[in-house]
């Protein structure tokens, strides 16, 4: 007998199979302590809003923190937040913001217009070194203040406690859509101009939740913000625990120690068939592909071979069986749900024969000549499948590439270069999330000569008549009027020069309990799911973690 | 004995002096810019990059930077993170607790496990007890942590649901007048229990072999000769003369837990600094990592030292000179 259950644990140790995921009955009623228990895979490592650039802290930020304005989750429209109402002036130049009364910092002080000021002028203060101060350089007197020319910025100007002006040096279209993202936060002066960067440990916002506990690498705690504008959030607190290891995260979610989670391991088709309920997938505003370095050979110069391997990658099984069903074949730049998409925008489709003909025009005849390059991608195991995919489906016509996995700082610098200089990397994996859902999120920084290098055009690709399409898609304010010069650009970038090896496009999928209720995915990325509309409706009682 | 102390003392300084070279070197030789993981990773802005680059000296000769790190070193200064703003020093503190609890927790499983079987082993050597203890010795020396780790954690967490799958608990108690919290017990069992199976097996083979040397020794046959109960001179007179190359193992082993943690602190997200440093080394976060690895250096050249004076506790013949 004792045998018996010896042999009975040592087979529940050796099969891991043997899983088990206990849940009590669901009872639907509004649970007595709302705890939301969330996985990130780190600490954030920088929680300052405007010095932060990384999805992580972006997520914190956004529920600790409030713009003047923020994104509707599900139509991307800007809607008020920090800024009840706001007006522009006829020549598109000026914007005069309506602060909502009574708005208050964690801390207790009354927000004010100065403190809008003092935000903003504080991202494009160069001592600070804000990672995205290029949200709000369109605003008249950045360049001067930014270069010390001038104490303050011309174009931010409180006209009383609770209006401030904000007039742009040109027209930008999706400016309202900039100062919707994290870095444009509302910050109070006399936390943030601490020299010793308390706010650091202590974050002091005037969003939803403020942050009542952070024991780094082991749990961060958000408590609802009683005095929050906009109603106190229905979730008392969210437990944010750092768990790097997904192996052991997806556990603890089978085993209901967390809520949710947006990483996912193992294969997503079987997850889904487990957990039918949990599993989410929406669209989201982003794109994946293999850049070609343009400033090199083999690529440089080079439209047929860059056709040529457009046409010889089967994309189709490369997200049905690689992807498992999590990417989308991509035809173009943009992807669907981002205003200026093109349905009909052709492509590539897969053509092995004529990427061999293309290939031939290209100089290499059966891949004659052609000196195996490195296919770079960082450490991934589903990057490292789409790399042999890839691969192979370029070998199948000739182009030999080696595949080349290297951790994530490594493949940065390799891909990145200078301005100047171009990166060693000629052939690299990349992929790119729009901040705000305008085509320009897109198309200005991959494409734009003025943003080779690190600051987005990693390609170093340089066409002026598309420079020209962007610059004056930029200074139109209609966005029936923007859409066609988006569009052509795209179509030039695609069909002409072959920019890049067009992929697929992403999705979301993130694993939510059926209990936690009010979730709505935003295309803008499973960060700006809003948290404070969050509430949990029956399920098990809180666990312990 | 303070002639010994001292001179071992001395003897820190230049190998200290040798590990942080080392690890400077070798992190400077590294592939990829730190500069590109803080400017904000695939799009950074160039203006940001020349910024951080002066801001932390990346762009200086090596020469320049080495004795930097150094000057800075001899003045107690681990150096800020890079990612964190924070001191290093603050970082290192906070996660060198939660490695050292669980080092020293899985040591004393090994230990106490490790010499129980290899007292069992060597009163039974060369029967089927001794054997199925060896054959189970090594299947433990030949898995890795990291497959244990997850086994345990799917069988105890997963199936059974008798232990917490992960973390450090939430509500440990803290130690008075510090910062430190104290893991939930809950928590520490599933994390020590891994660690413990990796030295587990050690201990139990050198156990096993430094008895059965003792149970030859002349003193413990006319022991048993005399009628003494087995267990007994097993306990009482064999293994506090077999304890020294034990000691040695544990010694080491402890050191290795130190700084071979890392596995078991990603498994089970434990909030360690092997987890710290690996992070760090991901994010070329060069000065977190450099604190790190010298601190564990530290904790290793200071058990050894401790073995040593343990030697001579242990055993009145060693003198030490």
């Amino acid at each position: 007998m004792r045998l018996r259950r010896a042999l009975g644990l040592v087979a529940l140790v050796v099969l891991p199979g043997g899983l088990c995921r206990c849940q009590a009955p669901h009872a639907d009623k509004p649970r007595a302590e709302q705890v939301l228990r969330m996985r990130m895979r780190e600490n954030p490592p920088d929680i300052d809003p405007a010095s932060s650039a990384d999805s992580l802290s972006d997520r914190i930020n956004l529920a600790v923190h409030d713009g003047l304005v923020d994104f509707d989750p599900v139509s991307l429209e800007v809607v008020p937040a920090v800024a009840q109402s706001w007006e522009y002036s006829p020549d598109g130049q000026e914007i005069t913001f309506h602060l909502r009364p009574g708005v208050r910092f964690h801390n207790g002080r009354v927000l004010t217009s100065a403190d809008v000021v003092y935000s903003f002028t504080r991202l494009l203060d160069p001592k600070v070194g804000a990672k995205r101060k290029e949200i709000l350089e369109a605003i008249r007197g950045a360049d001067a203040f930014g270069t010390g020319k001038a104490a303050s910025v011309e174009g931010i100007q409180p006209l009383d406690a609770q209006t401030v002006r904000i007039t742009l040096a040109r027209p930008l279209p999706h400016f309202l859509q900039l100062l919707a993202t994290p870095a444009a936060a509302i910050v109070p002066k006399e936390v943030y101009g601490d020299p010793a960067k308390g706010y650091l440990a202590q974050p002091v916002g005037c969003g939803p939740f403020r942050v009542s506990r952070w024991e780094r690498s082991s749990v961060m705690e958000l408590s609802a913000f009683g005095d929050y504008y906009g109603g106190r959030a229905k979730l008392d607190r969210i437990q944010v625990r750092f768990i790097e290891n997904p192996a052991g995260a997806m556990e603890e979610y089978r085993r209901g120690g967390l809520d949710y989670m947006d990483e996912m391991v193992g294969s997503e088709s079987s997850i889904a068939r487990e957990l039918p309920q949990d599993y989410r997938k929406g669209p989201m505003l982003g794109s994946f592909y293999f850049g070609f370095n343009l400033a090199r050979p083999p690529f440089k110069g080079n439209v047929s071979l860059r056709k040529a391997l457009n046409y010889a990658v089967d994309r189709k099984s490369l997200c049905e069986q690689t992807f498992e069903g999590t990417l989308t074949p991509a035809h173009g730049i943009l992807a669907p749900g981002t205003p200026g998409y093109d349905p009909d925008l052709k492509g590539y489709e897969y053509d092995p024969a004529r990427a061999r003909e293309l290939l031939a025009q290209a100089g290499y005849p059966e891949g004659k000549g052609f000196k195996a390059i490195d296919l770079w991608v960082n450490n991934n195991q589903k990057l490292l499948e789409a790399a042999q995919k890839v691969q192979a489906d370029l070998q199948a016509v000739g182009i030999p590439v080696r595949v080349k996995a290297v951790d994530f700082a490594t493949f940065l610098q390799a891909l990145q270069g200078t301005p100047e200089t171009p990166g060693e990397a000629l052939f690299y994996r990349y992929g790119w999330n729009a901040d705000y859902p305008d085509p320009d999120a897109f198309l200005y920084w991959l494409l734009h000569s003025r943003n080779i290098g690190p600051a987005g055009n990693i390609g170093r690709y340089s066409n002026p008549k598309v420079d020209r399409l962007l610059d004056q898609a930029r200074g139109l304010v209609r966005m029936e009027e923007r859409i066609p010069l988006y569009r052509e650009a795209e179509l030039i970038a695609v069909e002409e020069d072959a920019a890049w090896l067009f992929l697929a496009d992403y999705t979301q999928r993130v694993l939510i309990k059926p209990y936690v209720k009010g979730v709505v995915l935003c295309p803008l990325g499973s960060m700006r799911i809003p948290l404070d509309r969050l509430w949990l409706e029956g399920g098990p009682a809180p666990g312990k973690p | 004995m303070s002639g010994f102390l001292l001179r071992r003392i001395l003897g820190v300084v230049p190998v200290l002096w040798a590990v942080v070279t080392v690890i400077w070197g070798i992190l400077f030789i590294l592939p990829g810019d730190p500069a590109a993981i803080l400017a904000g990773g695939f799009r950074a802005d160039p203006q940001v990059l020349a910024r951080i680059r002066a801001e932390w000296g990346l762009d200086d000769p090596a020469p320049r930077q080495y004795l930097h790190y150094l000057g800075r070193l001899a003045h107690g200064d681990l150096g800020v993170s890079y990612l964190q703003g924070r001191p290093v020093a603050h970082i290192v503190a906070e996660a060198l607790p939660a490695t050292v609890i669980l080092a020293v927790s899985a040591l004393l499983i090994a230990a106490l496990a490790g010499v129980g079987m290899g007292l069992v082993s060597a009163a039974h050597a060369k029967r089927w007890p001794d054997d199925l203890i060896s054959f189970f010795s090594l299947v433990l020396i030949s898995l890795p942590v990291f497959w244990i780790g997850m086994m345990l954690m799917l069988a105890f967490a997963s199936r059974l649901g008798w232990l917490p799958a992960l973390g450090y608990g939430l509500d440990g108690p803290r130690i008075p007048g510090t910062t430190i919290r104290l893991p939930e017990a809950r928590h520490l069992v599933l994390p020590a229990l891994t660690l413990a199976l990796f030295s587990l097996g050690n201990v139990q083979r050198v156990a096993r072999a430094s008895l059965l040397d003792v149970l030859q020794q002349p003193y413990i046959l006319s022991s048993f000769a005399r009628g003494a109960a087995p267990l007994r001179v097993h306990l009482r007179s064999a293994l506090r003369n077999a304890l020294v190359p034990i000691v040695t193992v544990l010694g080491i082993d402890l050191a290795a837990l130190l700084g071979g943690a890392v596995a078991t602190e990603f498994v089970f997200a434990w909030p360690g600094l092997g987890k710290t440093i690996v992070r760090g080394i991901a994010d070329r976060d060069l000065p977190v990592v450099e604190g790190g690895v010298l601190c564990l250096c530290a904790a290793f050249i200071v058990v050894n030292l401790l073995v040593d004076l343990c030697y001579a506790w242990l055993d009145p013949r060693i003198r030490l000179q």
